[in-house]
């Protein structure tokens, strides 16, 4: 009881912003969860098989007030796998606030393993301090969900399949809620990742009563187990399963590769970062670029990681310009435009990657702040002995950049390899493909211009001499 | 003769400088025991292996026989929580807790009630000349008074051996001897033994016995042991 009381206690200081973020990410997780429990529990049919007096079946489908996501069985299960991965969005952005304030957090408990606490009421404490608002905003989550329903709410009526249209394929999320139990499972698992991710965050941490020590990190982020997850990822999400798509094995070998395929990316980051940094760290002549490289060569784990989101998104965004290339192609072979039941969900693919993006930039903010905070003695010094202000702001720049662009990069040419086939015959789609795959870095880039312009105050806060007598 | 702590032939290293080389240390129920030496000496070492926060590389820590330095983390955390009280230079209290609810968070660790920590904690503030203070958070307080709710801390569960190091050194003159004194008259009104790492001649001169540390080894001030 007592640690849960000093856990609470964190949040009369410091910790009331990073317990806030806590809550409003994992808020935002419950949410999505609840729209995928219950697309699981919608169960609607979408059509029936007659026979006609010819003796030829045909099939009559219903339910034409829903989107076709919803409405075909079908393509249910990728639906509700694409919002499982839609949570990657905010978890990536917990995992990196769950590090704020971590400088003043560590002081405090030393403060407490020098009153008597022993290193495992310690753990029991960061276990508590992000398992709280985590249940807290597990909670939260049911009136995310009811927005959801509010704003995207579908009926299960078994009406004749008419006209696809925009309204029609922006109705999204099953009006019935999933069952109590099921709420309860999702609201408890949401506070258990907290409670896990709480525990994890100081798993490297050696707390003691003279003040903390983290891990030796020496080695090298490992390459070997992205580079495996990625080739796993692409064997399985390739050419080999798409002809059979409509096989549930199929799908489900599908899905597994994408899931591979986003693990791969999401573990890679702070290995690509470490490999950009150390490969121009010994060949700049720019400061500014040396410093950066330097950083992450020391430590490419925290900017690798906050990078990986980005990386992840461009994946998406490639593999989703390979869609759209594809759709044109078949829009412009048969004369028709693109129908709303596909041109809808990519519509809303991107949407959820602008947001996606802004929610990464947040976390890259995060990212820069805590660094700024950490590095401020030798950021002071530096700013002491004459390097201008400038040259320090590019540093930090350059480190979110080395960290996020060749992921970047690499995720945006590889998601387009697959689809690239069936563009080299179509010159336009090929322009199109191009340019969105162009417009992504482009986003990208201005991300990361905006992240550090928003980090500006904390590294104005980090070269303040007074950093100089600070340990 | 029983000796309350004994520390034999300790060697502790931090890379590649080795912090104490054979150093062998007794103190006696009641007894004041103030370590000095110059900067670089192993004077912080010496104590923090004393008190169990770290465990030497070669020698023996016996504790009321207890052999410290063979226990776990948590073991030993435990022992100092109840037997062994330790003031740090600066204090470090836990920010949002109030001076009553630091001074009263060792008690409440080991599972006292609120009540009954609470007075204990206020009793000990009383006796400091610091109660006045007791529903203020550290930010608050100025370095004496902090250190003095740091001294608090450290002698509410009653433990029998102090370790304090450069309790003085953060605070200007006139704060320093208030703590100084407070830290001494508690210390010999409970009949607890105090362990000082100081670089302050006042409180060696008024400990029972000065040790002078150099290079990591004892220079003076300790009786030959056996090792």
């Amino acid at each position: 009881m007592t640690a849960l009381a000093l856990a609470l206690g964190s949040y009369r200081t410091g910790g009331r912003a990073r317990a806030l973020a806590i809550a409003a990410c994992t808020a935002v997780v419950t949410g999505l969860l609840l729209v995928a429990v219950s697309v699981v529990g919608y169960t609607a049919v979408d059509g029936v098989e007659q026979t006609m007096p010819d003796g030829s079946t045909v099939f009559i489908g219903y339910g034409g007030d829903v989107a076709n996501l919803l409405w075909d069985r079908g393509v249910r299960p990728g639906y509700f796998f694409a919002l499982l991965l839609i949570c990657l969005v905010p978890l990536t952005l917990l995992q990196q606030v769950v590090r704020l304030g971590t400088a003043a957090r560590e002081r405090r408990l030393a403060a407490l393993r020098l009153a008597g606490a022993t290193p495992g009421e310690v753990r029991a404490i960061g276990a508590w301090e992000v398992g709280l608002p985590a249940l807290a905003g597990g909670v939260l989550g049911l009136p995310v969900h009811l927005v959801l329903r509010t704003l995207f709410g579908a009926d299960a009526t078994l009406s004749w399949v008419g006209d696809r249209d925009v309204a029609r394929e922006l109705r999204l999320v099953p009006a019935a809620y999933p069952a109590w139990w099921q709420v309860l499972l999702v609201v408890l698992a949401v506070g258990l990742l907290g409670v896990l991710v709480g525990a994890l965050a100081s798993r490297k941490v050696v707390v003691s009563p003279l003040g903390v020590s983290r891990g030796a990190r020496r080695t090298p982020p490992r390459g070997w187990l992205p580079g495996l997850l990625l080739a796993a990822g692409i064997f399985l999400a390739g050419p080999v399963y798409l002809p059979f798509f409509e096989r549930g094995w199929a799908q489900l070998g599908l899905m597994l590769g994408i899931t591979l395929l986003v693990l791969g990316v999401l573990t890679s980051g702070p290995w690509v970062a470490y490999r950009a940094g150390r490969a121009l760290a010994g060949r700049t002549s720019s400061p500014a670029l040396l410093l950066a490289s330097r950083w992450l060569v020391m430590d490419a784990r925290a900017a690798g990681r906050a990078a990986a989101a980005i990386g992840v998104i461009a994946l998406v965004s490639g593999a989703a310009a390979s869609l759209m290339a594809d759709l044109l192609v078949n829009a412009r072979s048969n004369g028709h435009g693109v129908e709303a039941m596909y041109s809808v969900p990519m519509a809303l693919v991107y949407a959820v990657l602008l947001v996606a993006l802004v929610v990464a930039t947040f976390a890259l903010v995060v990212h820069g702040v805590e660094s700024l905070t950490d590095r401020r003695r030798s950021l002071a010094s530096l700013a002491a002995e004459g390097v201008p202000l400038e040259v320090l702001e590019r540093a930090v720049r350059w480190e979110v950049a080395l960290a996020a662009v060749p992921i970047s990069v690499l995720a945006l040419v590889g998601a387009g390899a697959v689809g690239a086939v069936t563009l080299f015959g179509d010159p336009v789609v090929l322009l199109v493909d191009l340019a969105l795959r162009a417009a992504t870095l482009g986003l990208i880039w201005l991300a990361l211009l905006a992240s550090t312009r928003l980090v500006r105050p904390w590294l104005r806060r980090a070269v303040d001499p007074t950093n100089l007598r600070t340990t | 003769m029983n000796h309350l702590l004994e520390l034999r032939g300790l060697h502790k290293s931090f890379a590649r400088t080795e912090a104490l080389r054979g150093v062998s240390l007794d103190v006696q129920p009641g007894e004041v025991v103030a370590v000095t030496g110059a900067s670089g000496s192993g004077k912080s070492t010496l104590l923090h292996c004393a008190a169990g926060v770290l465990v030497p590389e070669a020698g023996s820590v016996t504790f009321a026989g207890q052999r410290l330095h063979e226990l776990d983390e948590s073991a030993r955390t435990r022992l100092r929580r109840r037997e062994i009280g330790l003031v740090l230079q600066f204090g470090q209290l836990v920010p949002e807790l109030t001076a009553a609810q630091n001074a009263a968070l060792p008690l409440l660790l080991d599972g006292t009630d609120r009540r009954t920590a609470r007075t204990a904690a206020l009793a000990w503030l009383e006796r400091l000349g610091v109660a006045e203070v007791a529903d203020q958070v550290p930010a608050e307080l100025s370095g004496g008074e902090s250190q003095r709710v740091a001294v608090a801390r450290a002698l509410v569960t009653g433990p029998r051996l102090v370790c304090a190091d450069e309790p003085t050194g953060a605070l200007d003159t006139v704060a320093g001897e208030v703590v100084l004194t407070a830290l001494l008259a508690a210390v010999r009104d409970a009949h607890t033994s105090l362990l000082v790492v100081t670089h302050d001649n006042r409180v060696a001169a008024r400990a029972d016995r000065e040790v002078v540390l150099r290079d990591g080894s004892v220079a003076s001030g300790q009786p030959a042991v056996a090792s």
